[in-house]
């Protein structure tokens, strides 16, 4: 498990994890172009990083914490960022940005990521903490107020 | 929420089709840049331990062992500045060696600071790093097939519980390769100085992340390993410059990973309960389970003591807002919510109580969703964990 330069391995990461990472980063980033750019420091920092995993699990982890600290890094970047309107509307197209997925977008990221592991991957809470290296029930805790948090946003937008 | 709903807006976002060809293609080619770009390794120079003093050793075995000092370690992994570091006279060459089952155990130096390589893009974060050296007793060779998976180098703090202030939790990064029948180890620890203050132990032992079964802390909170614990184990002190000690970093790092270091009484840790009891009666109740390594307990709150545990919450969160280290939209989002509770533990809606330190607030018909069920047995509801 010993990431490496290989092209063996570049291939394995790249397209076990490539569409897993992307959406999690769209948890966080509303441009896809973004997610991308996240996805790829990640793998980047994966090459470049002198890390040994212990097993697929801890590689899997290490690669979901390190894309929810870039696309947050990018978050934040982005909204310091101060654009026209106009552009900013561009930038903002919803060309996939249904309601429930901003709304997702707006919560906190405690509350993002565990939902979207929990509903679209489809991990476990103690699989949530595995992975997030959070204890089991702190996981419950988020999920269910950041379910809380969401029904509040849907039902005032309807 | 609707899952399904969810799964379609996600499924929605229309990515690059070429992303995986073209990150592929930029990984490659960074690769062949790394290999092109010298790492300035200097010849690693063996350095043969002296009969006499291998024989001074209590553990035999050791004939002429050829080691590795951290300096060549460094730069056998291509770190040529943590390699100048570990020649530099503040860095600790330590050389305590422990015998752990069929291995030989070597603390062999450790160095920590700030901008010590080049990996960490922030160079004002300090780092520790740690080189060990694992020996087989009988001098049978370790080669690169020796099982790093199967065992865990992981830095504990006295006073935290290991499976809250460990390896996982820290973010640390591991390396290890074999050479002359021995396995070296380089570990990478973002911030261990910040924990200066307390013992800083470091665990070698076959297994995975810490857990009751492995380690056990004292009252007062010293760590060690549980007596019902049989592999091959290791543990050491590090010593660090205490005058780095940053208890508000600490605390920082617990609330920023939402950890409690103290998740339950020193007299539960080591309890042998395979599911716990909630006994229901004179309007108190417990609610115990074990969840992977986690045993995590809700005490269910009165309307009382939750008002009164707000207003405390409320207090330490007026304080934070005041130095600045919570924003007033952070503020003003936990309040409601902990005016939400009060008003759903009124109407009977809500059952909160204090659970790994937290707040755990939970709408009864959402327990199915939890992952947690209920069962009555004998008389008593068992609470049973998800499988």
């Amino acid at each position: 498990m010993v990431p490496s330069g290989t092209d063996e391995t570049i291939c394995r990461i790249v397209t076990a994890y490539s569409s897993m990472l992307l959406r999690l980063a769209s948890t966080r980033l509303t441009s896809t172009a973004d997610a991308e750019d996240a996805v790829q420091e990640v793998f980047l920092k994966l090459l470049s990083t002198p890390i040994s995993f212990r097993d697929a699990e801890h590689e899997k982890a290490w690669l979901i914490r390190a894309t929810l600290h870039r696309a947050c890094d990018i978050r934040r970047r982005t909204e310091r960022t101060c654009i026209p309107l106009e552009e900013a509307l561009q930038v903002a197209a919803p060309e996939t940005d249904t309601e429930v997925l901003s709304a997702v977008r707006s919560l906190p990221e405690k509350y993002s990521t565990v939902l979207h592991l929990h509903y679209y991957e489809g991990y476990s809470i103690k699989e949530i903490g595995t992975l997030l290296g959070l204890p089991a029930a702190t996981v419950g805790t988020r999920l269910a107020r950041g379910r809380k948090r969401l029904r509040e946003m849907l039902k005032e937008e309807c | 929420m609707d899952p399904e709903r969810y799964q379609k807006a996600v499924d929605t976002l229309s990515f690059s089709p070429d992303f995986q060809e073209r990150t592929i293609a930029l990984l490659r080619q960074q690769a062949q840049t790394s290999k092109k770009e010298p790492l300035m390794k200097k010849p690693i120079r063996k350095i043969a331990v002296l009969a006499a003093a291998a024989a001074a050793l209590t553990i035999s075995a050791y004939a002429a062992v050829l080691w590795l000092s951290p300096t060549q370690v460094a730069e056998h992994i291509g770190a040529p500045r943590l390699a100048a570091a570990f020649a530099r006279e503040d860095a600790q060459n330590l050389n305590e060696t422990v015998q752990a089952g069929d291995y030989s155990v070597t603390l062999a130096g450790l160095v920590s600071g700030k901008g010590l390589t080049d990996w960490e893009e922030n160079m004002d974060l300090s780092h520790t790093y740690v080189v060990v050296s694992i020996q087989r007793t009988d001098g049978t060779p370790l080669d690169k097939d020796f099982d790093f998976t199967g065992h865990s180098l992981t830095p504990l703090v006295s006073g935290y519980t290991p499976w809250s202030v460990n390896n996982w939790t820290l973010g640390c990064g591991l390396t290890g390769f074999a050479q002359d029948g021995i396995y070296y180890y380089l570990l990478d620890v973002k911030n261990l100085e910040i924990f200066a203050d307390h013992t800083i132990y470091l665990a070698f032992y076959e297994g995975g992340a810490p857990s009751q079964e492995i380690f056990s802390m004292a009252e007062d909170g010293t760590i060690s390993f549980a007596e019902t614990y049989k592999g091959p184990h290791a543990l050491f002190t590090l010593s660090l410059d205490q005058s780095l000690a940053d208890p508000a970093a600490v605390q920082d790092f617990f609330q920023a990973n939402e950890i409690d270091p103290n998740p339950y009484p020193a007299e539960d840790i080591g309890k042998d309960v395979g599911y716990s009891l909630m006994t229901e009666g004179d309007g108190t109740s417990h609610l115990d389970w074990i969840s992977g390594h986690d045993l995590s307990t809700i005490q269910w709150m009165t309307v009382e003591e939750f008002q009164a545990y707000m207003e405390a919450e409320l207090e330490k969160m007026k304080q934070a807002l005041k130095d600045g280290s919570l924003s007033q939209e952070t503020f003003n989002m936990e309040k409601q919510d902990l005016e939400d509770t009060l008003t759903g533990l009124k109407n009977g809606t809500l059952m909160a109580g204090q659970i790994d330190g937290g707040l755990c607030v939970v709408d009864e018909s959402e327990m199915e969703n939890l992952s947690i069920s209920f069962q009555t047995v004998g008389g008593t509801t068992a609470v049973i964990p998800e499988p």
